[in-house]
């Protein structure tokens, strides 16, 4: 085949230009530490590449709510902690008033701090969070117990005017767990009564101990500790809500580390892999100019 | 006829003809580096004999014809390399810009705009009764609307450099059409002896290559070697010394004979003009459809999900309406965003939409990871089931594979256009050691019959002596 200067300028040319985009690609993969940059540079990774990025940002934000249902539990446990203790110290009072022989005026004092302590119970089943009642269920800006006028004689009775609605987050894809305790669950009515049976209870106990009543008192102190009783089933069962979120949240934490890992294969360089083929297109391309250098050395024309 | 004379006259035709090759040798190397040039050659002849005194003497030598390096099989290959490499590098761009409108990566891009409406269902179900929150839904939405419109006005934008360039190609084509038949006419004109119109075969090789890259245009030769320009589909554009006009009209090719126009369909076009109208009638027109087809589900599921929650109007509970309006009568139309109050949002999944009610949202949130029957044009035909992301991926996966092998063809016939281009260059092309070496060989040629000649005159020069 007889060799032209046409055919040498052509072909080096030719192989430059190969040499130097095989490389521009293999600079970019290293600068960037990744080997898929656009779908074209591997179609077949495009969708595997999508999902795994969108099950990450999945896990993600479930780790993100759970964090915020777990806040939720726990603003919600420290309230419960306070009601169960205001309980234990209408019991206390209670005692105290059923085992002292005391006259009049100590019985009217302990009735009194009775009557607090409901105030203080009221209190509590009305916190807010955020300016959201945390045990009216949905209903979260209204007002879960409030005092309303009850029968003729004018007798004032505490009602829940919250829902039956448990808020609930997602901690797996598709498994809902309720993070919130609804009023009525809370402080549980009597069958079809919408008046929940603890306050009437606490102002019974009031009453009793103003007047001295020690058989009927120990009578609602049953009552009494079935409520507290009651509270405390709550909080076991938040403490294992809770719990069991903290685990979710560990596995979401893992899930996501081995999705990070299976997302890499598909779109990171293999670093060591790109250097080493970086360098041999370098020395190709270092080949290929002292090539052309030689042969612009030689010339029959030197001879001539 | 022999004799000092005769002898004379040999010396003069020896120098007359390596003068000429000369000449034939030095216009090689002055077209050394011409596209398109082919080597040329003196054809040198001796001159038949005359028989004197019993014996044949020869009359010297004679340039017969110049001839011009032809290589008919090559040039036919290089023919079908132009028309591969004129399609693929003619497809390139467009493709390369189709790709940047459906990235992987995060962000800016339509995927981006799906996910985070999403997400925002999911923000206002940690908060259903925020306002801020039911604003970001209903911005979320235009968002994720102006989204799509971008991917049809770039699509729309691609279709119409792609015409653009159509028409710009049309007049460069018509020109060259018309040099073809007026080289034609050249050519067939020049065909008395001795006065071969090699330049303008040469020229006319080159723009057959071109044309063919063009328009994938195949050639054969015709009488008093004219060439036939013919289109893939067998409608002619330049016989003998008459070309056909192309032209363009709103997207479309036309071939203009006369009085008539016909139209050119895809089929009917190779090269440069076949990719273009491949990109933009089959992929970008595909890539169309699914994008459409992802915007119609992702509208109707969201329209059909909003319908089941129920939202607060001062005091009354609301059924929710349509989160997305669009024409029924023409559902391939413009998307909207119909809500405007941040109230209509429904959130709530019971009939009370009490405040805390975040069911609805939630069951909006989890819409981004239902498996949907996407079904793709005017036809409704089932593509499958996807979720939307999933689809998105499956359109940018279909326009990285086009991509993809678009580069892998480009690359093959650009090698073999190459190699072809230099089997050319080894058959018909001018190679400088060859013409140096043949520079010298005519120079001591015409150096060699000069000696002779003045030997002889010498010669001439004693017999007139000799007589004195």
């Amino acid at each position: 085949m007889k060799v032209t200067d046409q055919m040498i300028s052509n072909v080096m040319q030719w192989e430059m230009n190969r040499l130097n985009s095989r490389l521009q690609d293999l600079r970019q993969e290293a600068a960037s530490g990744r080997k898929f940059n656009q779908p074209s540079d591997d179609p077949s990774a495009v969708r595997p590449i999508i999902s795994y990025s969108k099950q990450i940002r999945d896990s993600q934000r479930y780790q993100q709510n759970m964090g915020m249902a777990l806040n939720q539990l726990q603003a919600q446990d420290s309230h419960l902690d306070n009601a169960e203790d205001t309980l234990l110290r209408v019991r206390q009072t209670a005692i105290h008033a059923i085992n002292g022989s005391l006259n009049e005026s100590d019985l009217k004092i302990l009735a009194d701090q009775v009557g607090q302590l409901r105030n203080e119970l009221l209190d509590t089943a009305n916190a807010r969070v955020n300016e959201q009642y945390i045990f009216a269920g949905y209903k979260v800006d209204t007002k879960p117990f409030v005092e309303v006028e009850h029968g003729d004689e004018g007798d004032k009775v505490i009602e829940y005017q919250g829902d039956e609605n448990a808020r609930k987050v997602d901690i797996v894809p598709g498994e809902k767990l309720e993070v919130s305790v609804t009023g009525s669950n809370l402080f549980p009515s009597e069958e079809g009564g919408e008046s929940p049976d603890i306050f009437k209870t606490l102002s019974k106990i009031e009453v009793m101990i103003r007047e001295g009543d020690v058989d009927e008192l120990n009578k609602e102190m049953k009552k009494l500790d079935d409520s507290m009783s009651g509270i405390r089933i709550l909080r076991g069962n938040m403490g294992t809500a809770m719990n069991r979120v903290q685990t979710s949240i560990e596995n979401q934490e893992q899930a996501e580390n081995d999705l990070h890992r299976v997302l890499s294969k598909y779109q990171d360089a293999d670093i060591v892999k790109t250097y080493s083929q970086l360098i041999q297109q370098e020395t190709a391309l270092r080949a290929a100019y002292n090539v052309s250098a030689r042969i612009s050395e030689i010339s029959i024309l030197d001879y001539m | 006829m022999s004799g000092l004379f005769a002898a004379l006259n040999i010396a003069r035709s020896g120098m007359d003809a390596n003068s000429k090759s000369m000449s034939v040798v030095g216009n090689n190397i002055a077209n050394l580096n011409t596209p398109g040039y082919s080597r040329q050659a003196a054809e040198a002849r001796s001159l038949p004999s005359l028989e004197s005194g019993g014996l044949m003497f020869g009359q010297g030598v004679s340039i017969e014809r110049i001839s011009r390096a032809q290589d008919v099989f090559v040039h036919d290959r290089l023919l079908d390399a132009e028309e591969e490499m004129g399609r693929y590098s003619a497809m390139s761009a467009p493709l390369q810009e189709l790709e940047q409108v459906f990235g992987v990566e995060t962000g800016d891009n339509l995927a981006g705009h799906i996910e985070e409406f999403f997400v925002s269902w999911d923000n206002l179900a940690t908060n259903p009764g925020g306002e801020v929150e039911r604003a970001q839904v209903i911005q979320m939405g235009h968002n994720l609307v102006s989204s799509f419109d971008s991917v049809f006005r770039n699509l729309d934008m691609l279709d119409g450099n792609i015409s653009q360039s159509l028409s710009f190609e049309v007049g460069q084509v018509n020109a060259m059409l018309k040099e073809v038949a007026e080289l034609n006419t050249r050519i067939a004109r020049s065909k008395s002896p001795g006065g071969e119109a090699h330049s303008a075969m040469d020229r006319r090789d080159l723009l057959l290559r071109e044309l063919s890259g063009k328009l994938g245009t195949g050639t054969y030769k015709g009488e008093n070697d004219m060439v036939s320009v013919v289109l893939p589909g067998g409608r002619i554009l330049v016989q003998g010394e008459g070309a056909h006009q192309l032209k363009e009209k709103e997207g479309s090719l036309y071939l203009v004979s006369g009085q008539s126009e016909s139209e050119i369909g895809s089929n009917d076009l190779g090269g440069a003009f076949g990719g273009l109208l491949e990109v933009r009638d089959g992929i970008i027109h595909q890539v169309r459809d699914e994008v459409l087809a992802l915007r119609n589900a992702l509208r109707d599921e969201v329209n059909e999900q909003h319908k089941n929650g129920y939202y607060l109007d001062g005091e009354d509970v609301k059924s929710g309406e349509n989160f997305f309006t669009y024409d029924p009568e023409k559902p391939y139309d413009e998307m909207k965003v119909a809500l405007s109050n941040p109230s209509e949002v429904a959130a709530a999944g019971n009939t009370e939409a009490a405040p805390g009610d975040n069911e609805n949202a939630l069951k909006m949130y989890a819409l981004s990871g239902k498996k949907i029957e996407i079904k793709i044009g005017e036809e409704e035909k089932l593509e499958g089931s996807f979720t939307l992301l999933d689809y998105y991926g499956k359109i940018s996966a279909h326009v990285g594979m086009e991509v993809n092998q678009n580069k892998m063809r480009l690359e093959s016939s650009g090698d073999n256009l190459n190699q072809l281009i230099n089997r050319r260059e080894s058959r018909v092309g001018v190679s400088l050691q060859e013409s140096m070496l043949e520079l010298t060989m005519y120079q001591r040629g015409f150096q060699a019959a000069a000696r002779h000649m003045s030997s002889v005159d010498e010669m001439l020069q004693t017999l007139m002596g000799v007589g004195r």
